[in-house]
């Protein structure tokens, strides 16, 4: 049935790029030497029709037999940049794009078939030497379970289902992640800070300075077993696989505060100076039955990695330690948790930095 | 300008723009894939080759729909041909014999050269005309765009040297 319907919309893309000249060398040359708008004039009203049909689809969720819309998303390399170049001198040299490459082929030009021959020993080529080609994002270690991430076909699928918020979209990825079950795969997944605990705070993680230092001493006064201000990061980053604590300067003396007052003691005046000089910590412990084994936390700005000050692993998680500045709530950042089998992105936005403290 | 095959008059860009996103909405509401034809080259090199790459869920789960596409891309381009007067074999290739020249062992080495960078590049960069160009566009993605402009860019430097400086065909 799949396989019908596919063969049938291929046949009519076929036609149409066989008679646009979208599959003619000519056409293609004219294209690129700006003397002919027709490519540009189909291309541009492909995009524009499609842009409000995939929206509509995806705000309406669902397919045409109800079941939930599925994209999977092309991750942002170092080769979308480089890999698109060499395509366009391929696509100049040849006049043909892939799927012009096949038309042309139904058409009966012979010189096309030595393309396709190219076009699957250059996709051969890759695949025999991809390890060592696709480095995620600049600058970040080629190690293996990094590389790995970035096969394409395995960055994250998105789950649709009718008028999500991009937070709740993010959520059903790592779901569909999660059902791929054993495939390695790449989640992400976007932090949100637990709701508007009191006293408020809206600087993010700093290092300490008066403001933030009785701010945190008004926070360990706070009633109760688990107050979100001492306990912020409290889910953060939520996955089936890895659990994230946070140790900050905010937080030792508020938690140090809570601590004394739950036993019904004078709240008292922590350490200022040892305040000023702790650091901020990321514990990672893996989730109790989960099979991805730890192997290393990314921090990263602007697709850039953040050096940790130190990095230790032991007891299935790790811990890694940043100064203040890595954490600032200047731009949004990303937490790479790699695992053996696969790994979680946490995407985490500005706004949500500004809550951490 | 008139095309190669039986030196027709294109069709208008707006129905064959049409055309493209009726295919690939249908594609997407009915189906449930995202349009994407390199993503192909790794179908039919899996179908000969084990190496893990070729390997992946994502390629093998994607075969029922991908190759039947693939073939239909063959079907249309001979459909095409059949329906304006009748398909035979053919090495010309239209301002190319005129500027450039090549017989055909040339034109082979050409094409096969071009080739080689279309399924090499599109791989690394993850997708082509098809899976960037139209689908990653018209959905906003970032990726999507840096591919777009890149491999516009490239393909613009690529022929305006080669037929103003290097052929001078201009």
């Amino acid at each position: 049935m799949l396989g019908v319907l596919s063969l049938i919309l291929g046949t009519i893309f076929g036609f149409v790029l066989s008679r646009s000249g979208a599959a003619d060398y000519g056409v293609v040359q004219g294209m690129f030497l700006f003397q002919g708008f027709q490519l540009y004039g189909i291309i541009g009203t492909a995009v524009l029709l499609t842009a409000p049909g995939v929206w509509l689809i995806r705000t309406r969720g669902r397919t045409v037999f109800g079941t939930p819309v599925q994209i999977e998303l092309k991750g942002l390399t170092r080769g979308t940049l480089a890999g698109s170049l060499l395509f366009g001198i391929g696509w100049s040299i040849t006049g043909m794009c892939p799927g012009p490459i096949l038309v042309n082929i139904g058409e009966g030009k012979v010189y096309a078939l030595a393309a396709l021959a190219g076009a699957l020993t250059g996709a051969a080529l890759f695949g025999a030497f991809y390890r060592r080609l696709q480095s995620p994002r600049v600058g970040v270690p080629r190690n293996r379970e990094i590389a790995s991430r970035t096969v394409p076909g395995i960055v994250p699928r998105v789950v649709y289902s009718g008028a999500m918020t991009d937070r709740a979209r993010a959520l059903a990825g790592i779901l569909a992640c999660a059902l791929l079950g054993s495939t390695p795969a790449a989640a992400q997944i976007a932090a949100q800070a637990r709701s508007a605990p009191a006293p408020p705070w809206t600087k993010g993680i700093v290092p300490i300075n008066p403001e933030s230092y009785y701010n945190a001493i008004e926070c360990g006064k706070q009633p109760g077993g688990d107050p979100p201000c001492v306990f912020w990061d409290t889910g953060l980053c939520k996955n089936p696989d890895f659990t994230l604590a946070m140790y900050t300067p905010y937080k030792m003396v508020a938690y140090e505060v809570w601590r004394v007052v739950q036993q019904k003691q004078p709240a008292p005046q922590p350490n200022y100076t040892e305040a000023q000089r702790t650091n901020v910590t990321v514990g990672v412990t893996p989730v109790r039955g989960s099979k991805n084994a730890f192997a290393d936390l990314v921090l990263k700005r602007g697709g850039r990695p953040v050096t940790p000050l130190s990095r230790s692993l032991g007891d299935g998680g790790g811990r890694f330690t940043f100064t203040p500045p890595a954490f600032a709530a200047t731009s949004s950042l990303t937490l790479d948790l790699v695992g053996k089998t696969s790994t979680i992105s946490c995407q985490i936005d500005r706004a949500v930095l500004a809550q951490f403290r | 300008m008139h095309l190669i095959l039986h030196d027709l008059p294109p069709m208008h860009w707006a129905l064959a723009g049409a055309g493209i996103a009726a295919v690939t909405l249908t594609l997407l509401f009915v189906a449930n894939r995202r349009l994407g034809i390199s993503t192909g080259l790794e179908d039919l090199c899996s179908l000969v080759l084990d190496q893990p790459y070729f390997r992946r869920r994502a390629i093998l789960s994607g075969r029922p729909w991908r190759l039947p596409f693939l073939a239909g891309l063959v079907l249309g381009g001979l459909l095409s041909a059949i329906l304006s007067g009748g398909w035979a074999p053919t090495w010309s290739l239209g301002v190319f014999d005129v500027a450039i020249g090549l017989g055909p062992a040339g034109k082979s080495v050409w094409m096969f050269c071009g080739g080689l960078l279309i399924g090499f590049g599109t791989r690394l960069a993850n997708g082509c005309t098809s899976g960037h160009g139209i689908f990653g566009l018209a959905n906003f993605e970032l990726p999507s765009l840096v591919a777009t402009l890149a491999f516009m860019a490239g393909g613009i430097a690529t022929t305006q040297f080669l037929y103003r400086v290097v052929f001078h065909y201009l």
